[in-house]
């Protein structure tokens, strides 16, 4: 009895690598891929271990796929799960790899894969896409801004013999942005309205190839040496076309490509800190072109009266980083001019080109006036230094002077309230807890398909049996909307004579029960129906129908 | 005996209110492991109570414990599930250690119906059962052809249905566990971004693209990066233990 037990346990089933594509290119990332089945409702937890292959470069995964499945057959169930686990990986040589061998340690069964080989074929950078990743600037002033330019060309595509060109417009649409590397570029390429650059012309060897330019900012924090890694596109390109007619007519679609990669060289920046000459001594870190001003929100004060200080500063030339600007230096012009500045934080608000920064100040007795506050900077795109300066604001301080008993205010007839803690100083307290029934869908649910079924089954249920349990009102309903229903001569006639002998009770000559009730209306429905076979054969008049439906809707509502 | 022996043991369990009473009355030192236990006990009894409230007193445990990121977490779960506005201020109160730069989930669109949602929960636990009951209704004498009174049916059900059903509805945003710094490619083989984020920074995800996802950088020019997912705290975990 332990036999098969222990069988179980150890059988290992067979698995392999699956590599795909079958054949990869150096330098393109591909996937390899295990698949693992069993049967059993659900997969068991896995230990999964990373591969690690000499040469090849994980640059993602596992990406974990499951699924399961359940079939019942001759009432008897069974059920099956797969697991698949992928990797994304990418070898930047030529050569053969060969995949190890791994095991899965699940909780009931390990997993062996077998060990496997990867063959990774050289690709010669492409000669029909040109890529250029370049910067004006390779020596820029920390923080200051730099453009960086991807300009992408496509030699244009051209079948002789099916007389077709295709364009850059069309051959941009064949590189993976996904797959590709696109370094300081990628958020461009995310967004589908910005992948359409600037077109540009080739020159010099690349003379009659047509392209896009794309430019981003950049700004470095720190001085040194700093290097931008290169740009990797991938994708294809055509070899060959084909067209292919559908009953839509012809068209031409591409029969054949071959994989691209195009690699830049990396672009190494020499970061230089500001010049020492000329630096300001109380130069905080601005680095841009900018212009401070200064206001009060009051300015007649009693002294160690707060009072609020707004800093507006502008960024001329719109390059700078105002979230990241430091305060302006002030703290020792105020103290000079008799002025205490509050120890809180400036948080500070950036709008378009302007930063707002507001500071409480305090006056002290020798306060006369608000000092000339300065913000040295560093004009990174002219290379020199500069210093704004807002104007002086004159304020009147007064002394404080001893309470005179005559000018106190009245008190007050009722105590006053004490006012509510709260403000964004304060925590709020713990909540009160109430029990609350958890939200299910199941009973709405429920009640919805309920309630479809019984509207169903009410409304739509005389359908289902036959007619001859309905009412001769119901009847007589159904049959006068097949009469307004009905198109050409012999469709009304069929539907009026129906009418007509459900109305009559199926009597055997229903003008005759009509004649006994109402004779004229007998009368003109007869001459109807004559007019109405004439109009069958040609003869008569055209709307004989319409009259024949006319009179019948006079017909009384109840046979007498 | 048996029954003086489970009031004992009873009564020797500590309530999430309790602990965090006992942690205020504590030494900063001290006081934070006790927070934490509250906050974890407040979790516990969300297991058996879904008062988003539960989840407001865990942030607000978290947060008296200096861990900005659950308690973020916990607050924005709260929030969205409708607890009370004191909620919303104690997150606001926790972003105030932000950074200039720092991105601010707004409050979910969904939450005022789900305030609605807790309400009529917690004044009518049989709630589902009757929105259930009213739909029934409005497809009976729809069937009946008294579609005034299954059109009243309908809009009355929909009243409980549509709270009750946002009490449920998926929470936007995602929170960084740790310090992290991006990538520029989702693995290990990219090369980083300069950008940092600080633990409790709340990020916005792009997309996700196995165990890695997008996200915004903080900053405003337009930048992103990945991060690992496991790296990210998400309000609609809040409760899985």
């Amino acid at each position: 009895m332990l036999l098969p037990l222990f069988v179980l346990l150890t059988s290992v089933p067979d698995i392999d690598w699956v590599v795909s594509p079958s054949v990869a290119d150096a330098g393109i990332p591909f996937e390899i891929q295990v698949r693992l089945q069993g049967e059993g409702r659900s997969a068991p937890d896995l230990d999964v271990p990373t591969p690690e292959v000499l040469g090849l470069e994980m640059l993602e995964g596992p990406d974990v796929r499951s699924g399961s499945n359940l079939s019942i057959v001759n009432g008897r169930t069974s059920a099956a799960w797969t697991r698949t686990f992928t990797w994304t990986v990418v070898a930047d040589s030529p050569g053969l790899y060969q995949l190890p061998e791994v095991v899965f340690t699940g909780s009931e069964l390990d997993f062996r894969v077998n060990p496997g080989s990867v063959v990774v074929r050289e690709l010669e950078p492409s000669r029909d896409v040109f890529v250029e990743f370049r910067c004006s600037n390779l020596t820029p002033w920390i923080d200051q801004i730099v453009d960086l330019e991807l300009t992408v060309l496509f030699r244009p595509f051209q079948d002789e013999d099916l007389g077709t060109r295709i364009g850059s417009q069309d051959l941009v649409q064949l590189i993976d942005w996904n797959r590709s590397a696109l370094g300081p570029f990628s958020s461009i390429f995310d967004d589908q309205d910005r992948r359409r650059g600037q077109f540009v012309r080739g020159r010099g060897e690349q003379q009659g190839w047509e392209g896009f330019r794309w430019t981003v900012s950049k700004r470095f924090r720190s001085a040194g040496d700093a290097v931008l890694e290169p740009v990797r596109l991938i994708g294809t390109y055509p070899v060959s076309l084909v067209r292919r007619n559908t009953v839509f007519g012809s068209s031409i679609q591409i029969a054949k490509r071959r994989p691209v990669r195009v690699d830049t060289n990396p672009l190494e920046f020499q970061v230089r800190p500001p010049p020492q000459d000329g630096k300001p001594e109380d130069w905080v870190g601005a680095v841009g072109r900018f212009s401070l001003s200064t206001s009060l929100d009051r300015v007649s004060l009693g002294v160690g009266e707060p009072v609020t200080l707004t800093m507006m500063v502008e960024d001329l030339d719109g390059n700078a980083d105002l979230a990241r600007l430091p305060d302006p230096p002030i703290e020792q012009s105020l103290h000079d001019a008799g002025w205490q500045l509050s120890p809180d934080p400036a948080p500070g608000k950036v709008e378009g080109q302007v930063r707002t920064i507001r500071r409480s100040i305090r006056p002290t007795e020798r306060a006369s006036e608000l000092p000339r506050l300065r913000l040295p900077y560093f004009d990174a795109e002219r290379s020199m230094w500069g210093v704004t300066a807002a104007e002086a604001i004159a304020v009147q301080v007064t002394a404080v002077s001893e309470l005179d008993i005559q000018t106190l205010p009245t008190p007050l007839v009722e105590d006053p309230k004490a006012t509510l803690e709260v403000g964004p100083e304060t925590w709020p307290g713990l909540a009160k807890n109430n029990s609350v029934a958890s939200v299910s869908v199941f009973p709405m649910a429920i009640g919805l398909g309920l309630g479809l079924l019984v509207a169903g089954v009410l409304r739509w249920s005389p359908l289902l049996f036959s007619r001859r349990g309905l009412s001769r009102n119901r009847k007589l309903e159904l049959l006068r909307r097949e009469l307004d229903r009905a198109q050409g001569h012999i469709q009304i006639g069929q539907a009026a004579r129906a009418y007509l002998s459900a109305w009559s009770n199926h009597a055997s000559d229903p003008i005759l029960v009509l004649r006994k009730s109402d004779p004229q209306l007998a009368d003109e429905l007869h001459e109807a129906f004559v007019a109405l076979d004439r109009a069958d054969f040609g003869g008569g008049s055209i709307d004989a129908g319409d009259r024949i439906i006319d009179l019948l809707r006079r017909l009384p509502g109840r046979r007498s | 005996m048996m029954i003086s022996f489970l009031m004992t043991f009873l009564c020797s369990i500590d309530s999430g209110e309790s602990l965090f009473e006992r942690a205020m009355s504590q030494e900063a030192s001290q006081s934070v492991a006790t927070f934490i236990e509250s906050a974890e006990s407040f979790v516990d009894d969300a297991a058996t109570n879904a008062d988003p409230n539960l989840a407001f007193n865990a942030g607000l445990a978290w947060a008296r414990a200096g861990n900005r990121p659950k308690a973020k977490q916990m607050l924005q779960y709260a929030v969205a599930r409708g607890a009370t506005p004191e909620a919303w201020r104690a997150l606001q109160l926790v972003r105030e250690q932000d950074g200039l730069d720092a991105i601010q989930v707004s409050m979910p669109w969904f939450t005022p119906l789900a305030r609605l949602g807790v309400v009529i929960s917690t004044l009518l636990p049989v709630a589902a059962v009757v929105a259930g009951g009213m739909l029934t209704l409005a497809g009976l004498f729809w069937g009946l052809r008294r579609s005034d009174i299954a059109l009243l049916s309908l809009l009355a059900a929909l009243v409980l249905v549509v709270p009750l059903c946002s009490r449920s509805l998926p929470i936007p945003g995602a929170i960084a566990a740790a310090e992290l710094i991006p990538s520029e490619g989702p693995g290990d083989g990219y090369a980083s971004t300069n950008a940092t984020l600080i633990p409790g920074d709340e990020v916005k995800v792009i997309r996700n693209a196995g165990q890695w996802c997008e996200i915004d950088l903080p900053g405003a020019d337009w930048r992103r990066g990945w991060v690992r997912r496991a790296d990210l705290l998400y309000p609609q975990d809040a409760l899985a233990r």
